[in-house]
């Protein structure tokens, strides 16, 4: 990759952390589970305090705030254990995974 | 006794299939639903939090890494880990052909199924060398080798040395009496050679991954690797079977490996594997002082030299934490702790010999919040001879600590397993006498109700107040888990394909699901300050400990319709994602919605 591509998605990873971060901070708003020190960017899942169903209701915001279809094996990825990771990882694969049917319901 | 020379090269390793004992009616609900790794990943919508480990058997991979060193050919059989059933096993063994086959066994779970198949073995191929080993085997193996004419020899403790020693000896037709730590059949009866020296770490090969191949030959995920970067431990705890292992070895109690060596090996299960999270089966990880302080810190700085993108979890002593050393491990990846907390009563955690204190658990719970470390608390709420002021002490922490707030607060609900060869093995023998051991036949019912009476499947609460306490709490609690680990995961696997056809309903139910996940965990610290004062008042009054149970149900209940007044079930099911819920889950989970 070039440097330049390699800025572009350093850029975009970012924004998307920022996107990212927000849904969360959503949907944690009312979960009093969530300690009040956590960084909704960088601590992973489990620290933050999510279980299997918090992290279900993340991924299907993620899906419908930036329109694409995760597909089942990002969900079983112990990799994507963070806003961050999560936020690498769109910077990738975002473009591929567009759902123009949901960006129009 | 020298035995007859035969050419021998292959050796078969079992991890035998797991399956519940049925004749208690007050287990935990958890233990009673054993799947194997493919169940679980056709059965989950996501890992998250709540599944992170995978049915990997590290023991029989470090076996067989020194048998293939050795230049022996080797077939790996998890029975968990790769689905199978004891025919599936018995019928791939006698494909094989081995001429020794090992079986592990880790814990009481395995052994009748363990038994069963080296019998048919036996029957079918009677020329085959079988030998058990493992932890249960290990403390079981003179009565093992008494009753059972399938088992050849027992191997006590660690087994590479011993395995490769065996299979050796057996090809050579040489003398049993020279393998380290076998227990065998003589003329004159059974003996037991003596335990090598402890295993110099550094010197065994990092074990064969067959595990995770078979997974993802498959076409599984794998979501995480098994690794140890030591063995055993300096503690004495009386529930815990590492002691018997690691008996008898001074210096060798608690070994370590270079760091650097367990970063190899990580980069390369992260290369050849595809892993990216570990799972540190270490007795205690973080070890004794100074020496073992600088280890820890030299693994934490060699995965950030090499820049490996892994995470890892590991179980740890509260009396073994220094913050600078926790820090540097978080910055490498260690983002889950599970802390052996046990008790929250000092009477207890005495009785236990856990050699810490209820202030030690604090602080270290106190500790893996501020540095945000996702904490996997282990308790042990009480066992068969626990006071109901031991009970109400480590209630009392539980609130304290908030540890209902973890991602498995059902994990809580805990009762003492007494394990063979542990000292709380030895003192309910002195109490109650040994297991009076019932009647053998050929037939699988008698065998395993004898394996349960030999494991101590049933071990009553004495104290009557403790005891109602227990069932009515474990009764909700096994509710709750019915709910939360078979029917919520098959719930979500629908929701989510659901929400790629209607997003905003489906968004709707899966919070409002979320939420009533969430609350289990409080809702469960008050159901036990229910129960825990319901019980003191009566034992305060002299009186009989009658009515906990309906108190329990009809707390449960309360709490189910504040967060689905028109029940759970009845609102999940009628969401239009059809009836994901297993009949027996239904059945098991709708009395809760119904009473009161």
């Amino acid at each position: 990759m070039s440097v330049a591509a390699d800025l572009q998605q350093t850029s975009s990873a970012e924004a998307i952390a920022a996107d990212l971060a927000a849904v969360l901070r959503d949907i944690t708003a009312a979960n009093e589970l969530v300690p009040p020190d956590a960084d909704l960017v960088s601590d992973s899942f489990g620290a933050i305090g999510l279980n299997s169903v918090d992290y279900l209701e993340f991924v299907l915001n993620i899906e419908s705030r930036l329109n694409i279809d995760v597909p089942d094996e990002a969900l079983m990825d112990p990799a994507l254990k963070s806003v961050l990771a999560w936020a690498d990882w769109l910077a990738v694969n975002a473009e591929r995974l567009r759902t123009p049917d949901l960006a129009a319901r | 006794m020298a035995v007859a020379a035969r050419s021998l090269t292959r050796v078969a390793l079992v991890g035998p299939r797991e399956e519940p004992f049925t004749d208690d009616p007050e287990r935990e609900h958890r233990e009673t639903m054993l799947r194997s790794y493919e169940e679980i990943v056709r059965d989950v919508a996501t890992f998250g939090s709540d599944y992170t480990v995978s049915r990997e058997f590290l023991g029989i991979e470090y076996l067989a890494a020194s048998l293939r060193r050795a230049g022996r050919t080797v077939r790996l059989l998890g029975a968990s880990n790769e689905g199978l059933s004891d025919k599936a096993v018995l019928d791939a063994l006698i494909d094989f052909a081995p001429g020794l086959v090992g079986f592990s066994l880790l814990y009481d779970l395995q052994l009748a199924n363990a038994l069963i198949l080296a019998r048919q073995l036996k029957l079918v191929r009677p020329g085959t060398f079988v030998v058990f080993g493992g932890p249960l085997a290990s403390a079981i193996g003179q009565l093992l080798l008494e009753t059972f004419d399938c088992i050849d020899g027992v191997i006590e403790g660690e087994g590479e040395a011993a395995i490769v020693a065996l299979a050796d000896t057996l090809d050579a037709g040489g003398d049993l009496t020279g393998v380290p730590a076998l227990q065998h059949r003589t003329l004159d009866g059974i003996i037991a050679n003596p335990r090598g020296a402890p295993l110099d770490l550094d010197d065994l090969p990092h074990p064969s991954r067959d595990g995770i191949a078979s997974i993802r030959a498959r076409g599984l995920p794998v979501p995480s690797a098994y690794l140890t970067t030591s063995r055993g431990c300096k503690a004495f705890c009386t529930f815990c079977s590492v002691p018997n292992i690691v008996r008898g070895q001074k210096g060798g109690t608690y070994r370590m490996r270079d760091p650097r060596d367990v970063v190899d090996e990580m980069e390369a299960v992260v290369r050849d594997q595809g892993v990216s999270r570990f799972y540190m089966a270490d007795d205690n990880f973080l070890g004794y002082g100074e020496e073992s302080n600088r280890r820890m810190l030299a693994f934490a700085d060699e995965i950030v030299a090499r820049d490996l993108a892994v995470s890892f979890h590991a179980e740890c002593r509260v009396d073994s934490l220094v913050p600078e050393t926790l820090m540097r491990l978080r910055r490498a990846g260690f983002d889950q702790i599970l802390f052996g907390l046990e008790s929250g009563s000092p009477k207890t955690l005495k009785r236990w010999a856990k050699g810490q204190t209820v202030e030690q658990n604090e602080a270290a719970v106190a500790l893996a919040r501020r540095l945000r470390l996702d904490l996997m608390p282990s308790m042990i709420l009480l066992d068969w001879e626990s006071g109901l002021d031991e009970v109400a002490d480590s209630v009392a922490f539980i609130e304290r600590t908030a540890l209902y707030r973890s991602g498995q607060p059902l994990w809580l609900v805990n009762k003492l397993k007494v394990h063979c060869g542990t000292a709380a093995a030895r003192r309910y023998d002195n109490v109650h006498g040994r297991p009076s051991l019932p009647p053998l036949r050929d037939d699988e019912t008698s065998l395993r109700r004898w394996c349960a009476t030999v494991t101590y499947q049933v071990t009553p609460i004495e104290n009557p107040h403790v005891a109602a306490f227990w069932s009515a709490l474990n009764a909700e609690a096994n509710r709750w888990s019915v709910l939360l680990d078979e029917a919520v995961p098959a719930i979500l696997k629908a929701l989510r394909a659901d929400h790629r056809r209607d997003a905003a309903d489906t968004l709707a139910l899966v919070s409002r699901l979320a939420a009533y996940r969430r609350s289990i965990g409080p809702a469960l610290a008050g159901l036990m300050r229910l129960l825990v004062d319901a019980a003191a008042e009566a034992e305060r009054r002299h009186r009989p400990p009658a009515g906990l149970d309906r108190l329990a149900r009809h707390y449960a209940a309360e709490h189910e319709l504040q967060h689905f007044p028109a029940g759970i079930l009845e609102t999940l099911t009628g969401s239009g994602a059809g009836d994901p819920i297993p009949r027996r889950v239904s059945v098991a989970a709708r009395p809760l919605a119904s009473a009161g």
